[in-house]
């Protein structure tokens, strides 16, 4: 299961990249390109928080 | 009186009790736990503001590229060749080693010292955060030049977030901190991703063909802005070699290196200090080009990734004020008889908040960066004299633990000494630190010697 948590939060992580590098290429509106790098970042700190702490 | 500095010897001594005996064997750490270690480290809210900071004093591009380069390898050649292996030697931490040499008095110095500085290094992280929380509601930015606040908005913002940095550095440390360790992958995401998002604002097109030309003309392109000083080649190299010259050269980081199997291990600071303290940099270069160069992390993170970019900045300042405060209230430990933890943490933390109503501390980051390992230089020169030099002439080593002296003055004439002759020193502040450590060295050595 931790390692399912950490898989997620690396996706996350890489989701959170590839918003911004599809935004600079202009397949991605501003508006989304934030709401893409908001809601990966929200999945980062879920997982990678309950990778974290637990045991 | 001299009863009260004993008892107070003994009571730092006891704090640090734990770490008195040399690392054993078995609990000596491989070459892969180094590498991890390392590679959280260095992205902080300082970076959000230094890597501004080069693009405001106009530096052209080729400089800063080859002049991080260079400093980063020096930087971590100073940790290989200077600091692990004098921790690999010893398997001691810093303070038990400098105590053996200088006594308990010259100890309580140093901690009293570097308490005050990890305030204001903390003071001014605060600041950066109250910056971003500042450009939200809508306050005024502040001015480069500013010493004192511009607003009573601004003084709000930041007694509010010193305040709660403090509670939080109160409630539990440690458990923030592994918090704080989550938050460091995704704040570098943001740097990188910060930076990309800009490029479009620059006007650099999606098959990248133009990235060079607008870096060079828009981004880093050799015109400080009216009233800053012109940075070159020189002054980011040395500004990347002494940016953590307390850890490096000072010796700070003997205490994560008494864990390492070889010296060697030093090599595994560039997981760290490559990502921080060049691509981090650069990032945030690109970001505040992005905003005419204004120095404001927040609005720099807001432009760039919206709402996550302020929570970043305001993140990268509490996970960088976190420690600082925690390292300051150890410090200051050692010299407040029977205070309890939660005590000295809110006193550390008010005098950091008043510091964090200053904003004359993030704008001179660079220079107080340069100020803070130039202060604390001096120390690691006289623990480099007395481990590999003393011995070759046949001097006694350690007259604090074999002559039982409380202080031993040559060290503290020597640390005061090459101080004042920084100050005089007719170069740049950037350049002082190395000169000065070759005095530092020759002059304890020929004290130690003349005594002998």
């Amino acid at each position: 299961m931790k390692t399912a948590f950490l898989a997620a939060a690396i996706l996350c992580l890489l989701g959170c990249l590839w918003s911004s590098w599809a935004y600079f290429a202009g397949s991605l509106p501003r508006e989304v390109f934030l709401r893409q790098f908001g809601l990966a970042s929200v999945g980062w700190f879920v997982a990678a928080t309950w990778w974290a702490y637990r045991k | 009186m001299a009863g009260k500095f004993a008892d107070l010897a003994a009571r730092m001594d006891q704090l640090n009790e734990f770490d008195r005996e040399p690392i054993a064997d078995s609990h000596l750490q491989g070459a892969g736990r180094f590498a991890g270690l390392f590679a959280g480290e260095h992205v902080a809210a300082t970076e959000f503001v230094i890597g501004a900071f080069f693009v405001i004093h106009g530096v052209a591009a080729k400089d800063l590229i080859y002049g991080l380069l260079l400093g980063n390898l020096l930087a971590v050649l100073s940790w290989t060749l200077v600091c692990a292996p004098i921790a690999v030697r010893t398997r001691l931490t810093l303070y038990w080693y400098l105590r053996k040499i200088g006594g308990p008095g010259f100890m309580m110095i140093y901690n009293v010292a570097n308490a005050a500085l990890y305030c204001i290094l903390a003071g001014a992280m605060i600041s950066v955060s109250a910056t971003a929380l500042a450009d939200l509601i809508g306050l005024p930015g502040t001015p480069l030049g500013s010493i004192l606040p511009t607003s009573a908005g601004w003084v709000a913002i930041a007694i509010a977030l010193g305040a709660a940095f403090t509670l939080m550095a109160i409630l539990g440390f440690e458990a923030l901190s592994k918090f704080a360790g989550i938050c460091s992958p995704w704040m570098f995401a943001v740097f990188v991703a910060g930076a990309i998002a800009t490029l479009p604002k620059l006007g650099v097109s999606a098959d990248l063909s133009n990235l060079w030309e607008i870096l060079s003309t828009k981004v880093w392109n050799g015109q400080a802005t009216p009233g800053q000083e012109q940075y070159g080649f020189w002054q980011i190299t040395f500004f990347a070699w002494f940016c953590n010259l307390a850890m490096h050269i000072g010796l700070s980081d003997m205490a994560l290196f008494r864990f390492a199997k070889k010296p060697w291990y030093g090599v595994f600071t560039a997981t760290g200090v490559y990502p921080g303290h060049f691509l981090a940099w650069l990032c945030s270069g690109v970001m505040v080009a992005a905003v005419g160069r204004e120095m404001t992390p927040g609005k720099m993170a807001y432009e760039a990734l919206g709402v996550a970019g302020v929570l970043a900045v305001i993140l990268a300042g509490w996970t960088t004020a976190n420690p600082t405060l925690y390292r300051a209230g150890l410090a200051i430990q050692s010299v407040t008889p029977n205070w309890p933890r939660w005590k000295i943490t809110l006193w550390c933390g008010a005098v950091t908040t008043a510091l964090a109503c200053l904003p004359v501390f993030f704008l001179k980051l660079l220079d107080y960066v340069a100020l803070y390992g130039l202060i604390l230089m001096p120390v690691g020169a006289i623990v480099f004299a007395e481990h590999w030099i003393l011995p070759r002439l046949g001097v006694d080593k350690y007259l604090g633990e074999t002559r039982k002296v409380f202080l031993n003055w040559r060290a503290l004439a020597v640390w005061i000494g090459t101080l004042a002759i920084a100050w005089v020193l007719p170069m740049h502040l950037f350049y002082r630190w190395l000169p000065c450590w070759f005095i530092a060295v020759g002059a304890y050595t020929l004290l130690r010697r003349m005594g002998k």
